[in-house]
């Protein structure tokens, strides 16, 4: 059952997009997460749908090493695309296994939306969007 | 002789008599059928047109409760409808509802950045060469994206930077080199924005509240 508040959402990273149309083939799905198979950092971005004001947003995410590291940051926009907030960026310092990065809390306006970007070094993975 | 031609001459009359008669009588059982005729396809429209009875319920049956995830949608579906007559639409209330909520959060989460942003004290040490490092970087931007830098004044976590966008294209643009460029970005905190202000010759006011790195605006 739905509650009136709400709850938080979760989504696998396979359900975004790349930032650049021409990227589609450097991403690969597996499982829901998404894998950067080029051989340089593309951005891949997932939108996150949204029904009230506040969100605190975690992306779960595996960098191989500290040089194919995964970076990633949330946005918020009014109903016409205007910026409304940034979260700032963040990168996992622990390598090799799955990590979930905090980012700070954003503010949506009324009727605005919601997403998350992550620039990945090649072979980091994105995994999911918690909300 | 004369009497012979009477009488044929009766007879020829009541001949045609009855053959009007006949005539007649033929053309009225014409009309009949065709009334008859007529009369049938009405009846025939008037079935067809017949809608079945309506049963009003006073009590749903119990196995017609609504579905668990549609009950909040719905919201005040189940209340009474309003008595002075008008319409009620509980979807479009509940929905307006919702809208009222999510634009008074959004009110009161930006109004508590400015209000902390107000109490906080200044600290020299972080608040100088804050300020002077983000004109420097914002000054460049803005000069890229044709947008005009107002003032700057930093605090102790947050600082507030007015700004000018000659458009809301320049202010994406802006934002994006300033925020989220992957390789050149001028602020890694987290970032507010109040909700732009359109001047009449089409430029975008905006006062941006930018949060020290590691720190949250909203609590």
């Amino acid at each position: 059952m739905l509650s009136s508040q709400s709850d938080a959402r979760s989504f696998p990273a396979f359900l975004g997009q790349p930032q650049a149309p021409g990227d589609y083939t450097c991403f690969v799905n597996s499982g829901g997460a998404v894998f950067n198979v080029c051989s340089t950092t593309r951005r891949f971005c997932v939108t996150l749908p949204v029904e009230e004001s506040t969100h605190a947003i975690e992306v779960t995410v595996t960098a191989p090493d500290i040089n194919h590291n995964i970076s990633c940051f949330g946005q918020s926009i009014t109903r016409d695309n205007l910026n409304a907030g940034f979260t700032g960026t963040q990168s996992p310092g622990v390598f090799g296994s799955a990590q979930v990065l905090r980012l700070a809390t954003l503010n949506v306006p009324n009727a605005g939306g919601l997403y998350a970007c992550c620039d990945l070094a090649p072979n980091a993975v994105l995994r999911s969007f918690n909300y | 002789m004369r009497a012979k031609l009477g009488w044929v001459v009766l007879i020829v009359l009541a001949g045609s008599a009855v053959v009007r008669a006949y005539r007649t009588e033929e053309q009225e059982l014409l009309a009949l059928r065709g009334e008859i005729a007529l009369l049938r396809e009405r009846q025939d429209r008037l079935a067809t047109n017949v809608r079945p009875p309506i049963v009003v319920r006073t009590q749903a049956p119990a196995v017609e409760r609504e579905p668990d995830a549609v009950r909040p949608l719905l919201g005040t579906a189940t209340a009474a409808e309003p008595d002075d007559g008008s319409t009620h639409d509980p979807l479009a209330s509940s929905a307006a509802a919702r809208a009222a909520r999510w634009e008074a959060e959004a009110r009161r989460n930006l109004e508590s950045v400015q209000s902390a942003f107000a109490a906080e004290p200044v600290e020299d040490a972080w608040a100088r060469p804050t300020r002077s490092a983000l004109h420097e970087r914002l000054a460049e931007v803005s000069r890229s994206s044709v947008s005009s830098l107002g003032n700057i004044e930093c605090r102790s976590t947050i600082c507030a930077v007015d700004v000018v966008h000659s458009s809301a294209d320049a202010s994406r643009q802006f934002d994006a080199r300033a925020f989220t460029d992957p390789h050149d970005h001028v602020w890694n905190g987290p970032v507010m924005m109040t909700p732009p202000k359109q001047n009449p010759d089409g430029s975008v006011a905006v006062v941006m509240y930018l949060g020290r790195e590691g720190t949250s605006l909203l609590k």
